[in-house]
């Protein structure tokens, strides 16, 4: 049933899929004087395609017909795939068309968002070359315990500044893996060899052996994992804050992929997604839990958009017991970026030698701790050499990228101490021991403070556990979810997809999320204690909607140490459509309401309503009025069509229409209609009327009609 | 003509005037060591800094201390003499070869320590194949070694000025991943260098400690009679804060990237002029702070038509003066016309409406900030709203974003840019982000000669407005989550 009722709608849908192109339309016209460079507007997502949840395989076809699209890539673990979309159709247009459809077994819709490595800062600190790595020194094995010979520790201000020497004492990473989500590195560097586990090309799903050069022409990743995790000890370069942890790679900015818009070649959410659920969960030998997998993720990386893939992947790892953190960004805002946008995650800022924010970190409320991000030595690729042939083997560059894996390998360390402990008691125990640096407590520049790896170590007990929130979004009344041709007891209310979630406490937001298709948000790593829960939902942007669809709903909710709470919402329309007329004879009223056999056309005279009722009255200005009210039970997650006719008119009449709608009023007309005309809600130009894409000269009718939950 | 004597005129700047009325205090002495010290080329004064001069023949020692505004004095018997400044929490700074056998004025670059605890001994540089008083035709060959203890940073070298950070003072040679410049040569034919002239170098550890080297050398050409440039416009450019961007996708292995991210600056003075006719080897700039006595600023190369002068020594709301002579050979030309700019002061935008955190806002929200000050005659400002989960710029959904001028407040769409749009009004309970992106004031809009920048974090350009060609962050990024109205 609700398929069909799809494809009756999809009629009505094509109008506004033709030619529209929602987002780059020439709006009002003002005196153009500014210029913006291209790069600053480009989109945030790739084009010609988008990333879909699905139920089943059989689903995912028809979501991909529904869009005249080819599935080009699919990820069965989390029932996500890629589809690319036909010539001419915008990603906008088909995610709206989607959502607006919702064919049966579609989970989600949502842009294939693109996203940076977070560009450090090359701040010119070079490297001498006296003190450049042998191509040819062979990594000794690392003094477990006691002050270290590496050559260039003395330059390593972030180890004096965290306590490192002292932490060393009680662990060193000993058998935990890093997983470096990033560029790829040099595995091959002499302070890096011999300290790897298969990694992943997230773009072909290829492995890397330890030891490979896989770092293309970028230096990122080899910076990363030598600060995380560089040998100690090895009379060598550096020593990385875990010095005896491995490292993987997964390699999510690949040279193959740099285009336009996507200068540093991020392979998609999907693979993403598939990397690091493959890199924690199953690793290189391809057996679950085998003692190969990555035990804490670094990613220093992020971008704006939220995505449902990636969200469902990092709450995917994390509930294994991986701590995913993430840079904040070098924006030097307090902005919201992904992945340190969703819950669980732990979010890294920089901080400088004299403990305050350096200026370019990002600032935000999932920041947890700060640690030194500025002028930070490490690994270099060996093929990048001076002007004497050398390799610099070793530099300084800038960047939240360089302290999140600080952040990273400290955590390594802690779980070599505390092999049981939770990311929320990982996170929460750097957080407690951190030396509170700038505003007393907790602050959005610098989190709890800068980590101490010595008093984090030091500590005997782990903190209380955190807890969990599962907010679940439905329609408050039931459809034809079984599709036999009627609503009975057997059908189920259904879950509102694209929602806002956001939790928060005395008004300050502490987390946000959305509801996947199944109208559900999950909030891992939460802090105990009471929340209040705001709901609103659906987005009237990505899908096009009349404003008056974003419904909104408020709860709240209490959770304790170690425990996982269910919230349940209920989204339902209140809609009330009033119709008025002057003019000769009469003009009806008709709604298409959504029934067992698609959309049925109701009015006034033909007493068949199956979900509102309509009522005859005047107007305070002597107008003929006529007022369909939606009941309290309705057939939800559907669009009302409407239209007036003028059947029964016996000359011009002018009608105009008001919808109210949870709250908003919006009004149409005046149309004026000659007798037996009929016009349709998909022709009500009014609050669309601007709505023209100018490169193909249409105008472009909106829905029109309400959309109801 | 002695080249000692002739040259040091290049480093007199306004020292006459500003100094006239001290001379009588230290008459004893035949010469004088006027300096300013800056953190950066355009950037703050150090105050309370030790300069220690010792001059190189005679052995004289002299020490001073600089004023709040970084300044210093010092009576010298004439010779030529190293500079060392020192100041707890900052790097060293050592110049070496500045002639004082006539009284000259310097400006030194001081850094704030990048970690205190580091070694502030100044870089030890070794130059070879250019040496005091030698005289070239054509390329330079030379070669610069340096020994530090910490390890290098940046590595500069010029003719005929000194040499800085790539926006500022291009053209240089810069060796930015080594502490060597190897075996390199150096044309004088780019630098517009003829006669006396200097081969100067700098170098940076990185802690900041920096070794300024002058050496006096002469570079031969032909002679003949020239032609003055024409239109020369100078027009100040104030920034409101350190230059920052960070979110530019540099790419960290190249050179360029690592040169421009170098410094922070503040105001300086771009100067453009149209080209004389006729071929010339190059164009000397000369400025003046009183309109009336100029003196040399710089040489340039025959096809570069723009100067930046990050001087340190130029002052907000005081007019500097410039002039520029063409020169080819031996020979220069006259004078063009004087152009001259009075810098705005620097100022920064606030986000006033809605606030930071704020909840339950308007789904037609008023949008307003606040200038800290009032600067200049007009004031233009450009505002951007993010949506945190689409991550779209709702303002640059169109291409022709909103600019405001003289305006501190806009309530959403209520030009009806949005109306007919999705946009018309923001989601209700929907997370937005929001900041002013771009604030700029200038003397003149219609024919601007000083600008002042507050922020323009995304490389907007405007038709009357000097670009800027970094990144100027906002202070204020608000959150706020709408209401149900």
């Amino acid at each position: 049933m609700r398929r069909f009722f799809s494809m009756a709608l999809g009629l009505m849908l094509l109008g506004v899929l033709a030619g529209c192109s929602t987002f780059s339309l020439d709006l009002a016209k003002s005196d153009k004087q500014f210029s913006i460079p291209d790069s600053a507007t480009a989109s945030d997502w790739f084009e010609g395609e988008i990333l879909v949840g699905y139920d089943n395989e059989a689903a995912l076809a028809d979501i991909a017909a529904a869009v005249g699209g080819q599935v080009i890539d699919s990820l069965d673990s989390l029932q996500a795939a890629s589809i690319a979309l036909p010539a001419g159709v915008s990603v906008p247009e088909a995610v709206m068309q989607l959502n607006l459809s919702q064919p049966q077994g579609l989970r989600f819709a949502e842009p294939s968002y693109i996203r940076g490595y977070i560009a450090p800062s090359p701040d010119g600190f070079s490297i001498n070359d006296t003190i450049v790595a042998s191509e040819s020194a062979t990594p000794a094995p690392a003094q477990r315990r006691g002050s270290y010979n590496d050559p260039l520790r003395s330059k390593q201000w972030a180890l004096d500044i965290m306590d490192a020497d002292s932490a060393w004492q009680y662990a060193t990473g000993q058998g935990v893996i890093m997983g470096i989500v990033d560029t790829g590195m040099d595995g091959a560097h002499p302070d890096l060899r011999g300290k790897q586990v298969t990694g992943m090309d997230c773009l072909t799903g290829n492995m890397i052996a330890p030891d490979e050069d896989f770092s293309q022409t970028n230096i990122h990743a080899t910076h990363v994992a030598g600060i995380a995790g560089a040998w100690g000890n090895n009379g060598e370069g550096i020593v990385g804050v875990a010095p005896e942890a491995q490292l993987m790679s997964m390699v999510i900015f690949n040279d193959v992929m740099v285009g336009p818009g996507n200068g540093g070649g991020y392979v998609g959410d999907l693979n993403v997604a598939r990397c690091i659920m493959w890199g924690s969960l199953i690793g290189g030998d391809g057996i679950p839990n085998s003692g190969d997998e990555a035990d804490v993720l670094n990613n220093s990386w992020g971008g704006r958009g939220y995505g449902h893939v990636l969200k469902a992947a990092i709450d995917e790892v994390v509930s294994n017991g991986v701590v995913f953190v993430n840079s904040m960004g070098n924006s030097s805002h307090d902005e919201v970026l992904y992945p340190k946008g969703y819950p669980g995650i732990m979010g890294v800022g920089a901080t400088n030698p004299i403990d305050t924010k350096v200026g370019f970190s990002t600032m935000g409320h999932n920041l947890s701790v700060g640690a030194p991000g500025i002028d930070i030595l490490s690994t270099w690729p060996m093929w990048h050499r001076g002007p004497d042939g050398s390799p610099y083997a070793y530099q300084h560059i800038s960047g939240t990228s360089m302290a999140a894996p600080q952040v990273t390998g400290a955590i390594a360390l802690l779980i070599e101490k505390f092999p049981d402990a939770t990311p929320y008691q990982l996170q929460k125990l750097l957080e407690v021991t951190a030396d509170d640096i700038e505003a007393p407590g907790y602050d959005r520049r610098t989190g709890w403070g800068r980590i101490n790896l010595t008093r984090a170590l030091q500590a005997t007990s782990l903190p209380a556990d955190g807890s969990a929130v599962m907010v679940n979004v439905n329609t408050g009344n039931v459809a034809d979810t079984d599709g036999n041709g009627f609503v009975d007891a057997n059908d189920q209310t259904i879950g509102v997809p694209i929602t806002d979630v956001i939790l928060t406490q005395n008004g300050e937001v502490i987390q946000f999320a959305q509801t996947n298709a199944l109208g559900q948000a999950l909030f891992l790593n939460l802090n105990p204690g009471s929340y209040d829960v705001q709901v609103a939902g659906g987005d009237t942007i990505l899908h096009n909607f009349r404003s008056a669809n974003r419904l909104t709903e408020h709860s709240s909710v209490s959770v304790s140490s170690g425990n996982f709470a269910d919230v349940n919402m209920e989204f339902n329309t209140q809609l009330k459509i009033t119709m008025q007329w002057t003019g000769d004879g009469d003009v009806d009223l008709i709604v298409g309401e959504p029934s067992a056999i698609g959309i049925e056309w109701v009015s006034e005279k033909s007493s068949s309503s199956n979900w509102g009722a309509f009522a005859l009255t005047t107007a305070s200005n002597g107008s003929n009025q006529e007022i369909y009210t939606l009941d309290e039970d309705h057939y939800p997650f559907a669009i009302y069509p409407l239209a007036l006719s003028a059947e029964n008119a016996n000359g011009p009449v002018s009608v105009t229409v008001t919808v109210e709608q949870n709250g908003a009023i919006e009004s149409y007309g005046p149309y004026v209609l000659q007798p037996g005309e009929t016009l349709y809600s998909s022709e009500w130009y009014d609050w669309w009327e601007n709505f023209i894409d100018p490169a193909k000269g249409l105008t472009v009718p909106g829905p029109g009609a309400p959309w109801v939950y | 003509m002695n080249v000692l004597a002739r040259v040091k005129i290049l480093l007199m700047v306004g020292v006459v005037l500003t100094l006239s009325g001290c001379t009588a205090l230290f008459a004893s002495f035949d010469s004088r060591i006027e300096g300013m010290v800056v953190n950066a080329a355009g950037g703050e004064a150090i105050g309370a800094s030790h300069v220690w001069v010792r001059g190189l023949s005679t052995g004289f020692i002299a020490t001073a201390k600089t004023n709040a505004r970084g300044e210093f004095s010092i009576g010298v018997e004439p010779d030529r003499y190293e500079i060392k400044l020192s100041k707890s929490g900052y790097a060293s700074s050592h110049v070496y070869g500045v002639d004082a056998n006539s009284p000259t004025h310097i400006n030194i670059i001081q850094r704030e320590a990048f970690n205190p605890r580091w070694s502030t001994k100044p870089p030890v540089v070794d130059i070879s194949g250019v040496s005091e008083g030698n005289s070239f035709q054509g390329e330079i060959p030379f070669r610069v070694d340096v020994e530090a203890e910490n390890p290098m940073n940046l590595l500069y070298v010029a003719l005929g000025k000194t040499p800085g950070s790539g926006f500022m003072t291009n053209p240089r040679q810069a060796y930015t991943e080594s502490d060597t410049s190897g075996d390199a040569t150096i044309d004088p034919g780019t630098y517009g260098v003829r006669g006396e002239t200097t081969f100067e170098v700098v170098a940076y550890d990185m802690n900041g400690n920096r070794t300024h080297i002058i050496r006096y050398i002469n570079i031969i050409s032909v002679s003949g009679l020239i032609l003055p440039p024409l239109d020369p416009k100078a027009i100040s450019v104030t920034l409101g804060k350190q230059i920052a961007f960070f979110e530019d996708p540099v790419d960290p292995t190249s050179n360029a990237g690592i040169e421009a991210a170098e410094l922070d600056t503040n105001l300086y003075v771009e100067v453009t002029w149209s080209p004389s006719s006729g071929d010339v080897d190059g164009y000397r700039l000369y400025r003046s702070l009183n309109g009336v006595t100029f003196t040399p600023l710089a040489s340039v190369g025959p096809t570069q038509l723009r100067y930046v002068d990050p001087g340190s020594d130029i002052q907000i709301g005081r007019n500097v003066y410039y002039r520029v002579a063409a020169f080819r050979g031996g020979d220069e030309s006259e004078w063009s016309e004087i152009t001259t700019t009075r810098p705005l002061e620097s100022f920064d935008v606030l986000s006033v409406s809605p606030t930071d955190s704020e909840s339950g806002v308007s789904r037609s929200p008023v949008f307003r900030w606040q200038p800290t000050k009032r600067v200049g005659r007009t004031q233009i400002y450009g505002v951007v709203l993010w949506d945190t989960v689409l991550g779209e710029s709702s303002f640059w959904i169109t291409p022709d974003p909103p600019e405001f001028t003289n305006q501190v407040s806009w309530r959403w769409n209520q030009d009806g840019r949005y109306s007919g749009t999705p946009w018309e009004v923001l989601q209700s309970e929907r997370l937005y982000e929001w900041q002013v992106a771009y604030a700029a004031a200038v003397d003149n809009i219609n024919d601007p000669r000083a600008v002042s920048i507050a922020v323009n974090r995304f490389g907007i350009a405007h038709p009357d407005i000097p670009v800027v060609p970094l990144g100027i962050a906002s202070t204020d990024n608000f959150t706020f989550l709408t209401g149900n109205n």
